[in-house]
């Protein structure tokens, strides 16, 4: 009999605009073959990818929709990116994003302030709690040298288990009686875009966060300083960095920003804390930081693409009654595509069959 | 005196049945890990198992047949898996992610499309039968948690012992050992690496499949999206909390199985216990007991690194 091997072998990285097609080859192969699965529904894959565009993109709803959506991936994105650049495989955006939640919604219901300050203090809050959420994670790595992929990951269930418990006992709306905070302050709420339905002004705030991540990544001595810890530490090292520190910095960024992430979603989307806040925005951020390299207009696409394909299956499903939860397995697959094309950039990958 | 053999007896129920997952879905856990792969996709791999062992239990009305489906097909999507992993060599966290998500999707869309809605009551299916041995059977709270589960609890013990014993005791668990320690060296002496870690994927995604297959057959008799909460999770918490030894996983699996159970019970007879501390009681144990560890030896060494032959050090 003979069998498949596959051989993988280390060689010159590829030119970036092969990578590219590359990367866009194996997202349509990954489409394809996703899409096998709108065909028990009686839709083809071309005309499912028509209207998942037509859902997310073709309408002035469905484009603020999408845009929405893409408000806290984008931030949860850049955050988990700026980790994985200095090889910190923070999992724990999800966790970090809630507690970032939790501590904007408390400066947003029980503090009165003027309308900018407020929205600024709420912020600020988003971002502690974010930073606060990881610490222990970067602690624990720096101090014992306890792998962060476990404690992010657990520690995603911790806080998601205590802001359950708070919500549902401590802390009930007494409006609705729902587990869910009272609402914030009008003044701590982001200011809507107008003409855009729910879209936000975390949103440009993001935009304007991937600017100042693309100039540290391009242009600054900081940014060329972390990719070289990513790629080489013990050069780094020898070159007399402070290899800790930065990690340690870059490490608690990233929580501040899926913190902000959190903080955001309460002050302009639910303007109350919610159990079911976000449908994953912290794992979307591995995703698209993954996908995007960790290089900021890579995650400014990913998170786009994967807002679309997201808005996309939800009005697929409202139309169709094809299941969202194939936007998952999409979503999923995007994963291994984003990790095989990573590795393909360095090394060639050959199948052959041997007896 | 009534109720407080009631809850007792609940909870004694309750905690057999959570640590029968949490033990099958952690020692399989401990061979993907002992071997080398960190596989975060086992919080998914239970949702699939759970959807897989459902349909399967609700089309045939054989829970067995559907136990069985549920560990064989999700091990294919473990082999599809270990085909990234494994052979490709792609960074584990990521792509076993991944494979969370796609298995908690994967089990939502198979559930949907194969089975009608009924107006919004979830089908439920007979599931396993429970043991009934006279005598013991009757004793008050131990009786029906120990010798009155359903039959699959025991068909559980039975493969998680015999996993335990094929790690610690045979020349296969020895080479899985040595695959995950040291590749290279284990490689010289002719064992095949990525064969034996496929072996362990495979094992490691089909117990979290029948663990899923226990939580809708057996567990409670239906299926519902994301049913595993967080169990998997808990699983690979376990792992580490059990150091990587299977016997040690189950008897810790028991102790996590217990906490649990104590929450659902809080959650049932006290109404102003806030039941979701207790239940994050296992991750934070599991974080603390890594402390120490973190240093020691004990973690595989090659865990998270491809092996490659030609860079292998």
């Amino acid at each position: 009999m003979r069998l498949p091997e596959i051989i993988v072998e280390r060689r010159e990285p590829l030119p970036h605009y092969k990578l590219i097609i590359y990367y866009i080859v194996t997202i349509i192969i990954g489409f394809l073959l996703t899409s096998l699965a709108t065909i028990p529904y009686g839709l083809d894959p071309f005309t499912a990818l028509y209207l998942m565009l037509k859902g997310s993109l073709g309408s002035k709803y469905g484009f603020s929709e999408t845009i929405v959506r893409m408000s806290p991936i984008l931030l949860t994105g850049l955050g988990v990116a700026i980790a994985f650049l200095v090889r910190f495989w923070n999992i724990g955006a999800e966790g970090q994003l809630y507690v970032g939640a939790l501590l904007s919604a408390l400066i947003g219901v029980y503090i009165s302030l003027p309308k900018p300050l407020h929205i600024l203090v709420a912020s600020v809050a988003g971002l502690v709690g974010g930073a606060l959420a990881i610490y222990p994670s970067i602690y624990l790595k720096q101090r014992y040298g306890v792998d962060e992929v476990v404690t992010t990951l657990l520690s995603n269930w911790i806080y998601i288990l205590w802001i359950s418990a708070i919500l549902h006992f401590y802390w009930k709306n007494p409006l609705t009686h729902w587990p869910e905070s009272p609402y914030i302050h009008d003044s701590a709420e982001l200011p809507r875009i107008p003409g855009f339905g729910r879209m936000h002004l975390g949103f440009i705030i993001g935009i304007i966060l991937i600017g100042i991540y693309y100039i540290m990544y391009t242009r600054s001595k900081y940014g060329y300083e972390l990719k070289m810890i990513g790629l080489n530490p013990k050069a780094a090292y020898l070159q007399g960095m402070d290899v800790d520190k930065r990690i340690f910095i870059a490490a608690l960024l990233s929580g501040a920003l899926a913190g902000l992430a959190g903080a955001y979603e309460v002050m302009g989307v639910s303007h109350t804390i919610r159990e079911d806040l976000s449908p994953g925005y912290g794992y979307s951020g591995i995703l698209v930081a993954t996908l995007g390299m960790s290089h900021p207009i890579g995650v400014f696409l990913a998170a786009f693409f994967v807002s679309i394909i997201e808005i996309g299956m939800l009005s697929l499903q409202r139309t169709t009654g094809i299941p969202y939860p194939l936007a998952m397995v999409f979503e999923g697959s995007l994963f291994a595509v984003a990790a095989l094309t990573q590795l393909y950039s360095s090394y060639r990958i050959r199948i052959v069959w041997r007896d | 005196m009534g109720f407080v053999i009631g809850v007792l007896t609940a909870f004694a129920i309750l905690m057999i049945r959570d640590s029968i997952s949490l033990m099958l879905a952690a020692v399989g856990e401990a061979y993907a890990e002992r071997s080398g792969i960190l596989n975060l996709g086992i919080e998914g791999m239970i949702m699939l198992g759970a959807s897989i062992g459902f349909v399967v239990t609700y089309k045939t009305g054989n829970p067995y047949l559907g136990f069985i489906s549920a560990g064989l097909l999700t091990g294919l999507l473990g082999i599809i898996m270990g085909i990234f992993v494994i052979s490709i060599g792609t960074q584990q966290h990521v792509t076993t992610l991944g494979f969370t998500i796609i298995g908690s999707g994967l089990s939502v869309y198979i559930y949907r499309l194969s089975i009608e809605s009924l107006g919004g009551v979830p089908p439920t299916v007979e599931g396993f039968p429970r043991i009934y041995i006279p005598y013991l059977t009757d004793i008050p709270v131990i009786g029906p948690s120990i010798f009155g589960q359903p039959v699959a609890a025991y068909v559980v013990v039975l493969i998680v012992l015999f996993l335990h014993w094929i790690m610690e005791y045979t020349k296969l668990g020895l080479h899985i050992k040595a695959v995950g320690d040291n590749p290279k060296a284990a490689d010289t002496l002719g064992v095949n690496v990525f064969m034996i870690r496929y072996l362990a994927i495979f094992i490691a995604a089909s117990t979290a499949g029948m663990a899923g297959a226990w939580l809708s057959t057996a567990h409670s008799n239906m299926f519902l999206p994301n049913m595993s909460m967080g169990r998997g999770w808990i699983a690979i918490a376990l792992v580490s909390f059990g150091m990587w030894n299977p016997l040690k996983i189950i008897l810790g699996s028991l102790l996590f199985g217990g906490l649990d159970a104590l929450g659902s019970v809080a959650q049932t007879y006290g109404r102003n216990i806030p039941y979701q501390f207790l239940q994050s009681i296992p991750f934070i144990v599991t974080i603390l007991v890594l402390i120490p560890i973190a240093r020691r030896a004990k973690v595989p060494k090659a865990l998270l690194k491809p092996y490659r032959r030609e860079e292998a050090e």
